[in-house]
């Protein structure tokens, strides 16, 4: 009535290792999943925070002020705006904050670990001081910054320059370009990231462009770039 | 053998309900990453309008100091009278000639609407500081203020009695130095002097202060609310009648004023007030707020004042002189606090 049978030792075997397999495919299509899922997951955060960090960065150029401090020995009055090729700070209208007052922002990219930021009030002075006592934050990991300076030559054609100080120029330049250069290739799959962030508000409104006193050095690049270049000719 | 069969509609079950919730939560991933780019796709085309704006403004100025074309027919007030095309440059939501874009809105502020604080006089400081600070003030305070006030606009070091100089700002955190500079480099620096920032908390200094051009008094036609309400003389009472005359017809002259202002009160306005007007203009432009709900439209007394309930725009601060150049940009601030905007209704 009742057939018991048992199973051979070869079809325990057998249905043993097929499962064996069975779930060890299934686990190795399951970790792939996840952790492409993972990854896609953590690069859309990044990715969003990477947005908004480099569109922060643009309108705080775009609002950049020409902010005047008085030098303590010389007395003078400069435009604050120092750039080089890997360190920029301005003065901005901008801040991630939305504290009143202008801010000033320096950035700084140092090789193998990112684009550094700093923000310091800039209340009535340079705001030198204050940003060098600012632990810096880490905005962009992983990308290195390069800033270049737009001005407009004699001949009306534009140029792009390596370095702009404020102190000298007695403005700001017609437009920062900042390239955003991955470090690494594998970690981040994207090319190098361009902003370009053109400034309106280029002179203060008393000191005039190239008005500088014999302590500021001598222009740097061998070209003397003309101000007030949006201006049809000057009033 | 029938119970072991069941158990494959067990793993098929699983799996799918496995599946399913990964598919969800990809799908949201997918979402959240498609709206992202739309937003961002918006703020750029919205960036580009207000930017468009921007030059189209400009360009208003420009076109307003040039000739006007004969043909062109002449606005009339409601007394028949030609209104003065400079006076819409007070903040009023323009059309421009060179429209921009139909859902951008336009304002444009001539600074002479505006309390100048490079070069005001001693005198007026002290009248604005006791208006601000009420009929019982307190003139130790006034004094104190007005010292700090002389020290950070002299050219020295060297402190008033009661005033503030550099040793007390750097005693501060963080620290800081004072102007020394009768030139202020922009209106929020006041906020940096001692005191100041308790004498104007809540004030939109932007719109009620300029440090830009030579002028002293306050143009009653381009005038911003906020720089009528720390005018010594005016309550918000004359403050919205004084909107509501202009919004009919000009201010001509002073007479015009003290037939609004009563004349205990305008003793008091009188040296404030002039017809000058600036070359210098804050252009606000914003993308409109989307239209409220109809729930909030029933809600809404029709005979309200219509509010715009946009705080926030896109702003620069150009110096236009004349036609044959181009505005000079002296700020540029992306989000910027817009002046009171409210119009103004008969109260009678």
């Amino acid at each position: 009535m009742f057939s018991q049978r048992g199973f051979t030792l070869i079809e325990v075997i057998l249905s043993l290792a097929l499962t064996a397999l069975l779930l060890s495919l299934l686990s190795t299509g399951m970790y792939a999943v996840m952790n492409d899922w993972e990854n896609d997951t953590s690069s859309l955060d990044d990715d969003l925070d990477q947005t908004i960090a480099i569109l922060q960065l643009e309108r705080a150029l775009q609002g950049a002020f020409p902010h005047s401090y008085r030098d303590e020995e010389s007395l003078g009055r400069f435009v604050y705006f120092k750039g080089a090729d890997d360190t920029l700070s301005w003065v901005s209208s901008v801040s991630p904050q939305r504290t009143g007052g202008l801010t000033a922002w320096h950035l700084q990219s140092v090789d193998d670990e990112g684009v550094y930021l700093r923000l310091a009030p800039a209340m009535s002075d340079s705001p030198d001081q204050r940003l060098e006592t600012v632990e810096p934050i880490l905005l962009i990991p992983n990308y290195t910054a390069e800033f270049a300076y737009l001005y407009e030559e004699l001949d009306f054609s534009k140029r792009w320059r390596e370095d702009w100080l404020g102190e000298v120029q007695q403005s700001l330049p017609l437009a920062v370009s900042v390239t955003l250069t991955p470090i690494d290739e594998d970690i981040v799959q994207t090319g190098p990231l361009n902003i370009i962030a053109r400034i309106r508000a280029n002179e203060h409104r008393l000191l005039r462009p190239g008005a500088t006193p014999s302590s500021g050095t001598s222009s740097t690049s061998g070209s003397v770039p003309r101000f007030n270049t949006i201006q049809i000719g000057e009033p | 053998m029938k119970h072991q069969r069941g158990s494959v509609i067990i793993i098929v079950l699983w799996t799918s309900i496995l599946l399913t919730v990964l598919v969800t939560v990809m799908a949201g991933k997918v979402q959240l990453s498609a709206r992202t780019a739309f937003y961002n796709q918006q703020a750029v085309q919205d960036l580009a309008a207000v930017t468009a704006a921007m030059n189209k403004a400009e360009m208003e100025i420009l076109l307003e100091s040039m000739q006007k074309p004969i043909d062109q027919p002449v606005l009339t007030d409601i007394d028949g009278n030609p209104r003065e095309s400079l006076f819409r440059f007070n903040g009023q939501p323009l059309t421009l000639n060179y429209p921009a874009d139909d859902n951008i809105v336009v304002r444009i502020y001539n600074h002479a609407g505006k309390i100048n604080l490079n070069g005001i006089r001693g005198v007026d400081m002290r009248m604005l500081i006791e208006n601000r600070l009420g009929p019982d003030f307190d003139p130790q305070e006034v004094q104190e203020l007005m010292a700090a006030w002389a020290d950070w606009t002299d050219l020295d070091d060297r402190g008033q009695i009661n005033g503030a100089e550099k040793d007390y700002y750097q005693s501060l955190d963080p620290p800081y130095s004072p102007r020394n500079n009768s030139e202020l480099d922009s209106v929020e620096e006041l906020r940096l002097i001692r005191g100041f920032d308790e004498l104007f908390k809540g004030v939109n200094l932007d719109a009620a202060f300029t440090v830009y051009g030579t002028g002293r008094s306050v143009n009653l036609n381009l005038a911003t609310r906020e720089a009528m309400q720390l005018l010594p003389g005016l309550d918000d009472e004359l403050i919205e009648k004084i909107i509501f005359f202009r919004q009919q017809r000009e201010i001509r002259n002073k007479p015009m004023v003290a037939e609004i202002v009563p004349l205990e009160k305008y003793v008091q306005l009188d040296r404030w007030i002039g017809d000058n007007t600036s070359t210098v203009y804050s252009v606000y432009a914003y993308p409109k707020a989307t239209p409220s709900t109809e729930q909030d439209s029933e809600q809404r007394d029709p005979n309200a004042p219509e509010v715009d309930p946009v705080t926030q725009a896109y702003m620069e601060i150009m110096e236009v002189r004349s036609y044959q150049n181009r505005g000079r940009v002296y700020k540029v601030d992306p989000y910027s606090r817009l002046p009171d905007t409210t119009i103004a209704q008969d109260e009678d």
